[in-house]
Formats: C-alpha cells, structure tokens, sequence
C-alpha cells in the first residue's frame, strides 16, 4: 500500500510541475527531483504549496566546486543550464539550491543553479512564509542573493561577520590559527 | 518586525542565552501593554560549523561529531546519518541491529518527552510535576547507560549496525522499568488534563489550527496536537519500524493542553513499541561491513525524532569524506509556530507557548530584557517566568 501511494505521489509532482520542470529524475524510489529555471521557481512552489499536502521541509544549498565528477547525469544538467543563457557558468562554479518539499514518504526536490559570479534567486516567503530562515541560511552561508526576502538579518553567523565570506562554499578554508599572545611556541 | 512607536509600544527582547532552544535563540516580542503584536527569531548563538566540519572528516568521525549535535535526542542524529549512508553504500544492515536502533530510539523519545513534561511544567511553576517527571526520567537514563554505556550521547550506532547487544539481564531490566512508568504516565495523563492549576495555563492558550499547522511546516508533536497526522515513522518507515508499526496519536483541540496529551500519549506508545520489540527480536549478526570510501551519489534521510521530522541531507563524492551534509532539526520547523501563536498572546503566555513546541532547554538562567523607549530594564528569565505564574494566580 505504500508503494502505490509513494508512486502516485511521485506521478502528482510530474503532473502538477510539467509546464515548468526543464527535466526529471528519479533518483531513489521514494524521491523525485526537478530541474527548474531560477525564475520559475516561485510559480512552482507556489504549485505546490497550493496543494495543501506538500510542505517544505528544508532548503539545501549545495556548492559543487570541488565535485570532480561528470557523471551522464550531471553533464545533462550543465548542458540544461547553458540553454538557459547564463553566461560564465562552468559546471565548477555551480551553486545550487535545493528546495526539498516532503508528502507521506516521498521528497520533492526542486532544483535550481547559479553560477558563482552572480548568484541569485528571488524569494519564496510571499508563498511559503517559513522559508524565511532558510533563505536567510542560503544567504550568509552560500553568499546567493535573495533581493526580495523580508528579513535579510544575519541568522547564524555573527553580526561582526566579515562581507563576502560565505562559510559553506568550498573556497572557504577557515581563517587559520588564531594568534595566541607571546607567540605560537610560547 | 513592526516599527516601535514611543511611549505605547515594548520591544521584549528573549535570549539569546535562551534554555528552550537547542540552539540558544533570540527572540524579539513587540508588546502593546500586555498583548503580543509581533515576533521574530534570531538564532546562531552556539553556531558550531558542524556542517563544514562535517566536509572535513571521515564518516566514522562525523557519526561522532553529528551525534552531539543535540544533547537530548543524539542516537536519532546518528541513526539518521548511519541510514543514510548505509543506503549510499548499498549496505543492508541486519534487522537484529535495525531493531536495537529503533529500541534505543523510542527509549530516548520516552527520557525526551519526560525531560519536556518536567520542563513544561516548571515554566507553568508546577514543580511537583516537575520533580516526579524527572525522577521517573532517571528511570530511563540508567537503562540506556546500562545498555549503552552512556547515559547521553550514547554512541551505540556504527556505520553498519550497532555496537550493543540486548542480552537477558538488560532486557528484564527495561522491561520492568517500563511497567512502572505506565503506572506512571496513568498519573501524568490525568494530572495534565484534571489538574486545575495546569489547564488554567494550557487549555484554550497558543491555539494553533489544523490548517496554520500545515502552512507553517510544522512538524512532530505540535503538529499532531493540531489534528495533522505527520510522523516519519508511519509515512517513510525506517530502520525496524516497518516491522514494528507506531500508532500516531493526535488531538485535534490544537493548544497547549493537546500537544501535553499528545507527548503523554506517546510515551504509551513507546512502552508498546520497546515491548514488543524485546519479545521478537530477531537473532543475527549486529554489524555489517562497511566499505571506507562511500562510492558518489545524494541521498535524503528522514526520522521521526522526539520533536518531530529530522531531516538529513547526505552528498558522498566516491572519498572517504562526505561532500556536503545538512542537517534540518525539528526545532527549526516548529519556530514559525511560535511566531504565529504568540502574536495576539499576554507576555504571561510566552514562556509556556515556547516551552510548548519542545525545544531543547539545556540551561536555567537566560536574560531577559524589556526595552521601551525610555531606556532598558533587564530582567531574568525567571522573573518573566514568576511574571507569568503570578498573573494566573
């Protein structure tokens, strides 16, 4: 009885998003992930939202710089997003946001890439209010911008955090050893 | 947030050094005289970077590290990023190591919800409950030391199984413990639904309906106490829990009073659970082998844990050392509704409406300040909490 209804699940997601979605994949048997358009982005979760049975249960941001692989799957991808236009997006500089959206036991992911130049996304807080934290989350961990969000307010990092240091990427190193008085040896 | 007029209107400043949260919060309350007209949260006070340092180390070290993301409920982080893993690697774990997992797992939602009743309870200044509810915790504790060797942070998940085994001594022992905290929680459903002083706190207070439940992604017992029927371990059933079926418990009066039934509730199903898990274990091996180098892919691990849906996000890159893992802890979903009940609340309210969607309390003593127009008054925690318990004298 599961399966049946993890499956019909997985078909509403194909039927419900079929004039957005760039692309499909099944990756395991309980998920479904869709490869949207930055800009369609607020219309499908809007889709979804309208439902009343799909929630959104995380946004993940993704940084695949280091990611060495070119699997058939991802090349696919690469190609989906130089169709879209955007200039300066090596398959290297690719952020991406997952927007993870759960009913019973499958999990809709919609996906969205950015290059690393100018990474931004528009809001989804006027559909989803509790977005906010993640989307906060994305901001000062991964640095993409979020022009219309309602608060813009550091979530976790401090205050005093430097302009331009997004700990999640894969650039970021940490800010080696702090000095200790009188000298390391000391 | 809402603008502050001078003069009509306080901004109520909670936190950061906030007990209710695993992660000490601050909240931001803008009052007009006594009645709540807005909220907002800022968290990070105790940011570890575990998710970076997560990229940075081994699996075996981040079952480790994960596993003290949270004092409270850790084994349900450990199993959640051991299942995920083992599902990357391929790897089918033993079901006599499944089983142990999900005993260990409702023994911790047992020790969670108790923790969370004696808390609930103090900030309601019924310290009697208090008191019995976490003298019948130790209960709990002593078992999971006994079986674990930890009393917190248990450790007993590996990537591949379990390292404990349940032999006759121990299984007795929970077993028997389990019969004295029926008898127990008998008392706590009656004191939580027939004791005055209690409902005069709870009943009709931080009203959350079924549908504000479902918009806000509200998640595990709060949800449940607003009538949604949202539990991991009956929607996506992991680890032993396909073999050993929970039974949701909702209420669907969506208040404080709910979401203590609820908790209480579930600790029945608990003793159930551990009950008939001890009676048919199943024999076999505990570990399974474990490759080092988990090959490429993504997955997504979900589990119920005491608070509700916790949601991991696992990427391997064919290393040794995960490429990306994000953890979604239930608190983080249930927040929102503590923004949209408070509003419209007296101040008195607050702490139990926060108290109400269970996050950690891992200190005592927070500050509180109120600030108005004319300067700052600080007061603790404790005296918001006296604050509220004198204004339903």
């Amino acid at each position: 009885m599961i399966v049946t209804q993890t499956e019909e699940n997985l078909e509403e997601v194909q039927t419900l998003l079929a004039q957005l979605a760039i692309a499909y994949t099944r990756p395991e048997e309980n998920r479904i992930d869709v490869i949207l358009p930055p800009a369609k982005l607020v219309e499908a979760a809007r889709i979804m939202e309208d439902t009343g049975f799909w929630y959104l249960s995380a946004i993940t941001g993704v940084d695949h710089s280091s990611s060495a692989d070119t699997t058939n799957e991802e090349k696919a991808w690469q190609r989906v997003v130089e169709g879209e236009e955007q200039t300066g997006f090596g398959y290297s500089g690719v952020l991406e946001a997952l927007y993870h959206f759960c009913k019973g036991s499958v999990v809709a992911t919609l996906r969205v890439r950015m290059g690393h130049a100018n990474p931004n996304l528009p809001s989804i807080c006027g559909v989803v209010p509790s977005a906010s934290l993640y989307e906060r989350e994305l901001m000062e961990m991964f640095g993409i911008s979020i022009e219309d969000t309602p608060v813009k307010d550091h979530l976790l990092l401090p205050d005093d955090w430097p302009v331009g240091v997004y700990p999640l990427r894969k650039d970021f190193k940490g800010f080696g050893q702090p000095e200790v008085e009188g000298g390391a040896n000391a | 947030m809402p603008e502050t007029k001078h003069g009509d209107k306080f901004i109520v400043p909670i936190g950061p050094q906030h007990p209710a949260l695993k992660e000490p919060g601050h909240f931001e309350f803008t009052v007009d005289g006594e009645t709540v007209t807005g909220a907002s949260v800022r968290l990070g006070f105790v940011h570890r970077g575990i998710e970076k340092a997560a990229e940075e180390r081994t699996y075996i070290q981040d079952l480790y590290l994960l596993e003290r993301i949270c004092g409270i409920c850790s084994h349900v982080h450990a199993m959640a990023f051991a299942l995920g893993v083992e599902k990357l690697a391929g790897v089918t774990v033993p079901e006599r190591a499944q089983a142990i997992r999900v005993l260990v797992a409702e023994m911790e939602r047992i020790h969670s919800h108790l923790l969370w009743l004696g808390v609930a309870a103090h900030e309601a200044g019924f310290d009697t409950l208090f008191m019995y509810a976490w003298r019948d915790r130790e209960k709990v504790m002593d078992l999971l030391e006994q079986l674990c060797g930890n009393r917190v942070n248990y450790s007993i998940n590996v990537l591949g199984g379990v390292k404990e085994d349940v032999n006759d001594v121990i299984r007795d022992g929970i077993l028997s413990a389990m019969d004295y905290l029926e008898t127990r929680t008998v008392l706590y459903l009656k004191l939580v639904t027939t004791e005055r002083t209690l409902i005069g706190r709870t009943r009709g207070i931080g009203i959350m309906e079924k549908q504000t439940a479902a918009r806000l992604g509200t998640v595990g017992p709060t949800a449940r106490a607003s009538g949604l029927e949202r539990d991991i371990r009956l929607e996506a059933p992991y680890a032993a829990y396909l073999q050993y079926p929970a039974r949701i418990v909702t209420e669907q009066t969506g208040d404080l009073e709910a979401r203590f039934i609820v908790r209480v509730k579930e600790l029945y199903e608990s003793f159930r659970l551990i009950r008939g898990i001890l009676s048919t274990l199943p024999g076999g091996e505990l570990t399974t082998k474990m490759p080092r180098r988990i090959p490429e892919g993504e997955t997504i691990s979900r589990v119920e844990a005491p608070r509700g849906e916790l949601f991991y996000y696992i990427k391997s890159n064919g290393s040794d050392k995960p490429d990306r893992v994000k953890v979604r802890t239930p608190s983080i979903n249930n927040f929102a509704s503590v923004m949209a009940t408070a509003v419209g609340h007296k101040l008195a309210d607050i702490p139990m409406i926060l108290s109400g969607i269970d996050p950690c309390f891992s200190c005592n003593d927070r500050m509180v300040s109120i600030r108005g127009s004319e300067g700052q008054q600080a007061v603790d925690w404790e005296e918001l909490r006296l604050y509220g318990i004198e204004y339903y004298r």
